[in-house]
C-alpha cells in the first residue's frame, strides 16, 4: 500500500524511535529532516522494513548556503527515495556543517548511490565516509574547486588554456 | 616455445569512437578478448548547464534543456517546464496538454529510431539504421511545422506551448502514421525478427529486477527487466490518465528476461503504442487557448521541488530549489543515462569487447545528457 510522508514519518518513528527525525513542511514537496549522524541506519530502514520497501534512490544532490549574518555556512542534502512496488516516495533532507562536511557514505545501501556521491562530491565539495571510489566524475581530475559552490570564483587560466572573459561577454555580466 | 603471457592488457575505448554514442571513454580491461573489467569514464562533455542556469530566468533556462537531451528536446523541455508549473501552481489549458502529448510522442519515437538504428548499425546491419533515419526525417519535418526548429526547439513554455498548431497538422501526423505504420513492421522483418540479429542480442548481459532497483534503471531500460513502471502511469501527468496505452515490459522476448533483446524488444513496442496515442489525440484534440496567464516575472516561492516524467530516456528528475527569487538558487537534472551508464561496470565482467558495443546500444545512452 501506498503511503504519503505522514504516515511514513509516523512508521519510521515506531520502528526507529532513536532517530531525531521531523517532518519539513512549506512551499515545496513535503520531506523528512533527519540528523547527519543518523543517516546511514535511516536510509538501511527505509530500504528494508517491508511497509516502506525504498529498492531505488532516485536521486542524491546538495545545495550550497554561504555564511550569513545569521547562519553560519552549510550543506542542505537531499535524498529522493522510491519505491518501485508500492509507488510511493520520500524525500530526506540533511542539514551539514561546515565548509567540507562528511557525511556517510550511502553505497552500501544502494549501488545508484555510487555514481550519484561521486557527483555531489565533484560539484559542491560534499564528501562521504565509507565511500568505495571518490574521485571527479563530471571535471577533470586536477581540476581546483568545486563549481556549483555559491563562493565559487571561475578559473582564470586552465593548463596554460586563457579563461579570460571576452569584452562581449563582460558586457553581459551575470549578476 | 616461450611461455605464454597471460597478464591482462588495459584499453582504451573511446573517447572517440563510433559505437559509444556520444563521447564516453571506456577503461577496459583485457583477458584476450574477454572483458574482465570496464570501467566508464565520462564527463567529456560536461557543459555545467546547472550552473549556468543559477543564473538564468525561470524561462530563458527552457532552451538550455533542449541542449540536455537533444534526441528528445521536446520532453526535455516538457520535463523542466512541468517542474516550473508545479512550483508556480499554474494550470495548463486542455488544448496546450494534447499538442505537448502529440510533440511529446513524436519525439519519442523519433528518439527510439535513433536508439533502435544505432543499435542495428552497431550489430553490422546498416540498412535498417539509414531507413529508419529517412523515416525520422519525416517527424523532423512535422515538428519543424509547430515550432520552426529541426532538433533543439524550444517549444514548450511555461503554462503551455510558444505557437499554435498550423490548420492542417493533424491530417499531415495522420498521414505520417498509415505511412509509418507498414514502414516499422518492413525495418522490424529486416532486422528486429532476424536470427541472426537475435543470437546476437538474446542471453547477452541480462540485468534482473533486483539489479536494475539498485543501480535504479528507469525507463525502457528498467521495463526490459521486466518492471512495469511508467511515469505517465504511475503518477499520470498532463492527460496521459484520459488515454488508453499499454507499457510493454521485457517477457524474456529471445532469451533470457532483462537481457539486451528484451531492452531492444521493449522500445519497439513503445514506439507501437506511441503511434496509439498519438491517434487518439488527433481524435481528442480540443479548441481553445494554448497559453496560461503566467507573469512576466516569475518568482516562484522558497522550497524544494521533484518533479518527474517520463521522456524516452525513462524517468527524468528535475531537482529545483527555489530561495524565492528570479532564477532557481540550484537546479539538478537527474538522468536516465547517468543511472544508464553507470551499470555498466555490474553486467560486463566476463562478455567479449564486441558484445560491450551491443550492451551501450541496448542501454541508449546519450552522452550529452549523461554529462549536462
Amino acid at each position: 500500500m501506498s503511503l504519503d510522508t505522514n504516515a511514513i514519518l509516523e512508521r519510521l518513528k515506531a520502528q526507529a524511535p532513536a532517530l531525531r527525525l521531523e517532518l519539513q513542511s512549506g512551499a515545496g514537496d513535503l520531506a523528512i529532516k533527519a540528523e547527519p549522524h543518523d543517516l546511514a541506519e535511516l536510509m538501511k530502514l527505509c530500504k528494508s522494513d517491508p511497509e516502506l520497501k525504498f529498492e531505488c534512490l532516485a536521486s542524491q544532490t546538495a545545495s550550497h548556503y554561504p555564511k550569513t549574518e545569521t547562519t553560519g555556512e552549510h550543506f542542505k542534502l537531499y535524498y529522493h527515495l522510491l519505491s518501485h512496488s508500492l509507488k510511493h516516495q520520500l524525500v530526506v533532507v540533511i542539514e551539514a556543517l561546515g565548509s567540507a562536511p562528511e557525511v556517510d557514505s550511502v553505497v552500501s545501501v544502494w549501488n545508484a548511490a555510487n555514481w550519484l556521491e561521486r557527483e555531489t562530491w565533484d560539484l559542491l565539495g560534499v564528501s562521504f565516509k565509507g565511500h568505495p571510489d571518490l574521485r571527479r566524475i563530471m571535471n577533470p581530475e586536477d581540476w581546483e574547486g568545486h563549481p556549483l559552490r555559491k563562493d565559487y570564483v571561475i578559473p582564470t587560466q586552465y593548463q596554460d588554456i586563457d579563461n579570460k572573459p571576452s569584452e562581449i561577454a563582460e558586457s553581459f555580466k551575470l549578476s | 616455445m616461450g611461455k605464454l603471457r597471460t597478464e591482462l592488457m588495459t584499453i582504451n575505448m573511446g573517447p572517440q569512437h563510433p559505437s559509444t554514442h556520444g563521447v564516453i571513454r571506456f577503461i577496459i580491461d583485457t583477458d584476450g578478448e574477454v572483458i574482465h573489467r570496464c570501467e566508464p569514464d565520462v564527463g567529456y562533455l560536461h557543459r555545467s548547464i546547472e550552473k549556468i542556469t543559477e543564473h538564468l530566468s525561470w524561462q530563458g533556462i527552457v532552451p538550455f534543456t533542449d541542449r540536455v537531451d537533444y534526441l528528445c528536446a521536446m520532453n526535455s523541455n516538457w520535463a523542466y517546464v512541468m517542474a516550473v508549473e508545479k512550483m508556480i501552481a499554474v494550470e495548463v489549458p486542455r488544448r496546450a496538454e494534447f499538442i505537448r502529448v502529440m510533440v511529446g510522442e513524436l519525439n519519442r519515437i523519433s528518439s527510439h529510431m535513433i536508439a533502435i538504428g544505432t543499435t542495428d548499425m552497431d550489430m553490422g546491419a546498416f540498412t535498417p539504421f539509414i531507413q529508419l533515419l529517412r523515416e525520422r526525417e519525416y517527424i523532423n519535418d512535422l515538428l519543424e511545422m509547430v515550432s520552426g526548429a529541426r532538433l533543439t526547439y524550444n517549444y514548450l513554455s511555461i503554462g503551455g506551448v510558444n505557437y499554435d498548431i498550423p490548420r492542417n497538422w493533424l491530417f499531415k501526423v495522420e498521414e505520417f502514421l498509415n505511412h509509418f505504420d507498414p514502414a516499422m513492421e518492413q525495418m522490424n522483418r529486416l532486422c528486429t525478427y532476424n536470427r541472426i540479429f537475435i543470437n546476437r542480442m538474446a542471453n547477452l548481459a541480462p540485468i534482473s529486477k533486483e539489479l536494475a532497483f539498485d543501480y535504479n534503471l528507469v525507463g525502457p531500460n528498467l521495463r526490459g527487466s521486466g518492471v512495469k513502471s511508467d511515469v505517465r502511469r504511475d503518477q499520470p501527468y498532463s492527460v496521459y490518465s484520459e488515454l488508453d496505452f499499454e507499457i510493454p515490459v521485457g517477457e524474456g522476448f529471445g532469451g533470457e528476461v532483462g537481457d539486451c533483446y528484451d531492452r531492444f524488444m521493449v522500445r519497439i513496442l513503445e514506439v507501437r503504442e506511441s503511434i496509439k496515442i498519438l491517434r487518439q489525440c488527433i481524435k481528442m484534440m480540443p479548441e481553445g487557448p494554448i497559453q496560461a496567464k503566467v507573469k512576466n516575472t516569475i518568482k516562484p516561492p522558497e522550497g524544494h521541488f521533484y518533479s518527474r516524467s517520463e521522456t524516452p530516456r525513462g524517468d527524468t528528475g528535475y531537482f529545483i530549489e527555489s530561495s524565492g527569487g528570479t532564477s532557481p538558487y540550484r537546479l539538478k537534472i537527474r538522468s536516465g543515462s547517468f543511472t544508464g551508464i553507470s551499470i555498466t561496470p555490474a553486467i560486463s565482467k566476463g562478455i567479449l569487447i564486441a558484445d560491450l558495443v551491443a550492451v551501450i546500444g541496448s542501454l541508449d545512452i546519450v552522452a550529452p545528457e549523461l554529462d549536462r
